[in-house]
């Protein structure tokens, strides 16, 4: 059976890419807490790719499986939600901020590819309706775009420990180890403004494809309003970054209620206010 | 084999003295070949900076080698015409390889922690093993010395701490804009310690300024030589918008700058981050600036806790550095005293082995009755008889434990055995050298 068979490569492949995920969490900890681990940051950068590679075939495997991509249930988009979080975090942050940022992103990717992986179940048939290149284009589009999200977020959670040393003028080692503040505010508009264009574009494609299953253009339930929500706290803070000079510490403040608010319309809006046809 | 060190440094000769002696890269060929030519040296490598000249040999007994390396400092301070008085010092053994290694780590170094000071070390090294002036010894002792130095630069901090005020403003100013190219910096008056920052920021990138003093004069004679531009202390109000560095140090009773000015100012600029440091005193900035959003200022007091934090940070750095240092000075010399161990193993077996051929040979003479088979057996009794008397001493001086032990252990065998006949002084004889302890070894079995 060639499914079955499938079926094993995303499990096998799945787990491997976790657990290297996991030990890569570890390292770069451990390379960012102990100056004395000094090859700990490249070894987890190597690890993390591997895992990168590992997840890429998992997802892979599980797309040609379900006959769509792996977004359908809650724990299997967490695990390609954490894929695409090392995704990002490879391609888009580089040297400066990379070792402080991945410090907080890489664990936390390998958080949500283990409980992916371990509550990952059997392909049950997918819906029909799901099998539209549109709602792959969709769900795509806003777990990428929740990705890069997740890194202004780290940016802006480390702009404000930095912010709080210098301000209060008391300098510690874990200042020593940051990048500066305008590498952090820039890393965080960097990737709000690619967090929100994928947003947009995903809500596009959401628009167009219920038009096309509902023949409506919208559907007032809890997700969508959740979503456009955090779509307004991230076009907020670009307005008012660059328009009213809300750059730095406010900036900061607002990736990172923005983030909570993208995690409440991933997750919260499915387990607590969970009505509506857009749940999983 | 003995590691001598003879050298002199800022911690003991003056500065006039240390760049006469002090070796030219063109020259290192010439001065290694003179001291390899010296009684005793077997290999030699030289570590000249402007801080340091010393001369590193592996010689074949002590007293000889530091009798060499002294006649080869003194040469040199006669044909420059200093006199090097008590500036001179020698170490041995463990001691030696220690202290190369503190040099590779800077711990020695006038500013501990400055990090040139690794390279010097490679390029000295690498000046020596090119003309083939290094050996097992030396190779080893260097390649450790570097990778020690390393080990200090990745793993302590030592040299990452700002130690001055103008610095500890560098390094600021670097925590919040990150590179410092491209910036604009506006300097209020032209005291001392503004013109000290003005020369970090400026090797640090900064090359856009504009200095501001109450007499003009003063300003442009400053302003011209770092390419800035001068102005009176009135147009201060309009620079301010396009600095994101301010620093100042004008004499004046009472704040030059208020905050009404950087408020407008930050409106212009949109409230980018700007830094300013105020280290005149009295302060020339009132002290609510620095309540404004996206504003940061340091006074005189706050670099001052800074740079003590610093100071601190580094002497704990430079302790955990130390302990490094001594845990590879312990693994080296471990493996330099393994270097002791094995000639004396290797003469111990062929002096064993020696007497029982000596004595097989003597004995199967005077029973020339037995059949080839018995005589046979009468010899192999006798290898395995001595087998197994080496190989418990063996065994156990080889896994004996730390290297003081174990060269205690073969300085006992040798002795006790009459391995070797002459004092340590002695020149000509090479009792430690392992390549002729096996040829020695070689025609007896």
């Amino acid at each position: 059976m060639p499914l079955s068979a499938l079926d094993l490569v995303v499990r096998i492949a799945g787990w491997l890419g976790a657990a290297l995920a996991a030990v890569a969490g570890v390292l770069t900890l451990r390379a960012f807490f102990d100056p004395e681990a000094h090859h700990a940051e490249r070894t987890g950068r190597l690890l993390l790719a591997a895992a990168t590679i590992c997840m890429t075939a998992a997802i892979v495997a599980r797309s040609v499986v379900l006959g769509t991509v792996p977004l359908s249930s809650p724990l299997e988009s967490l695990f390609t939600y954490g894929w695409l979080v090392f995704f990002v975090y490879l391609l888009l942050v580089r040297a400066p901020e990379r070792a402080a940022v991945g410090t907080l992103l890489v664990p936390f990717g390998a958080l949500c590819a283990l409980v992916g992986i371990a509550g990952l179940t059997a392909t049950a048939d997918v819906q029909p309706i799901l099998k539209n290149p549109l709602f792959a284009f969709h769900a795509l589009a806003a777990f990428l775009g929740y990705s890069a999200l997740s890194v202004a977020c780290c940016a802006g959670i480390l702009y404000l420990v930095l912010h709080d040393q210098i301000a209060h003028k008391r300098l510690g080692r874990l200042a020593s180890r940051l990048p500066s503040l305008e590498d952090l505010d820039a890393l965080g508009h960097r990737t709000v403004i690619s967090g929100l264009t994928l947003l947009t574009a995903s809500i596009v494609a959401g628009m167009i494809w219920a038009k096309q299953e509902w023949d409506v253009l919208w559907i007032w339930e809890p997700k969508g309003i959740w979503a456009l929500l955090t779509w307004a706290v991230y076009a907020f803070y670009l307005v008012a970054r660059n328009g009213a000079g809300w750059r730095g510490v406010r900036a900061a403040w607002l990736s990172a209620i923005g983030f909570v608010a993208s995690i409440f319309t991933l997750l919260g809006t499915n387990y607590l206010l969970g009505w509506g046809r857009h749940v999983f | 084999m003995q590691i001598c060190l003879a050298g002199l440094s800022h911690k003991t000769a003056p500065l006039d003295v240390r760049e006469k002696i002090a070796v030219a890269p063109e020259d290192y060929g010439r001065f290694l070949a003179e001291i390899a030519a010296l009684p005793a040296i077997a290999e030699v490598a030289v570590l000249s900076t402007c801080n340091r000249t010393e001369l590193y040999a592996a010689a074949h007994s002590y007293h000889a080698g530091r009798r060499s390396l002294e006649l080869a400092l003194a040469d040199r301070a006669r044909a420059a015409g200093v006199d090097l008085g008590e500036s001179v010092y020698h170490q041995h053994g463990p001691a030696a390889a220690r202290h190369l290694l503190r040099v590779a780590s800077s711990l020695d170094s006038l500013v501990v922690g400055e990090p040139q000071i690794l390279g010097q070390v490679k390029d000295a090294y690498r000046a020596a093993h090119e003309t083939g002036r290094t050996g097992i010894v030396l190779d080893r002792l260097f390649t450790h010395a570097l990778e020690t130095g390393k080990r200090v630069r990745t793993e302590t901090v030592i040299g990452a701490y700002a130690v001055s005020v103008s610095s500890a403003a560098v390094e600021l100013a670097k925590k919040i804009f990150g590179a410092l190219a491209g910036r604009h910096a506006l300097v209020v008056g032209a005291g001392e310690m503004a013109e000290l920052s003005l020369r970090h920021l400026y090797e640090a990138g900064v090359h856009d300024i504009v200095i501001a003093n109450r007499t003009r004069q003063t300003a442009e004679t400053l302003a011209a030589s770092f390419r800035a531009r001068a102005v009176g202390l009135d147009e201060i109000a309009q620079a301010l918008a396009a600095s994101d560095i301010v620093v100042t140090q004008a004499a004046s009773p009472e704040p030059i700058l208020r905050r009404a000015a950087f408020e407008r100012a930050m409106r212009e600029r949109k409230n980018r981050s700007m830094f300013v440091i105020d280290i005149a005193v009295p302060r020339n900035v009132e002290p609510e600036v620095g309540q404004l959003y996206n504003v940061f200022l340091y006074d005189v007091d706050d670099l001052g806790r800074v740079v003590e934090g610093n100071l601190a940070r580094r002497s704990r750095e430079a302790e955990h550095a130390e302990q490094i240092v001594e845990h590879e000075t312990a693994r080296f010399v471990k493996w330099w005293e393994g270097l002791d161990v094995v000639p004396t193993i290797v003469a111990l077996r062929s002096k064993l082995e020696g007497l029982r051929d000596q004595e097989t040979r003597r004995l199967l003479a005077r029973l020339d009755h037995l059949s080839e088979a018995d005589r046979r057996m009468v010899e192999q009794f006798a290898t395995q008889l001595v087998q197994k008397i080496l190989h418990d001493p063996t065994s156990q001086i080889r896994n004996a434990g730390e290297a003081e032990r174990c060269s205690a252990l073969a300085a006992g065998l040798r002795y006790l055995f009459k391995l070797e006949e002459d004092a340590p002084a002695g020149d000509e004889a090479e009792p430690e050298e392992p390549d002729q302890e096996a040829e020695r070894a070689g025609p007896s079995s």
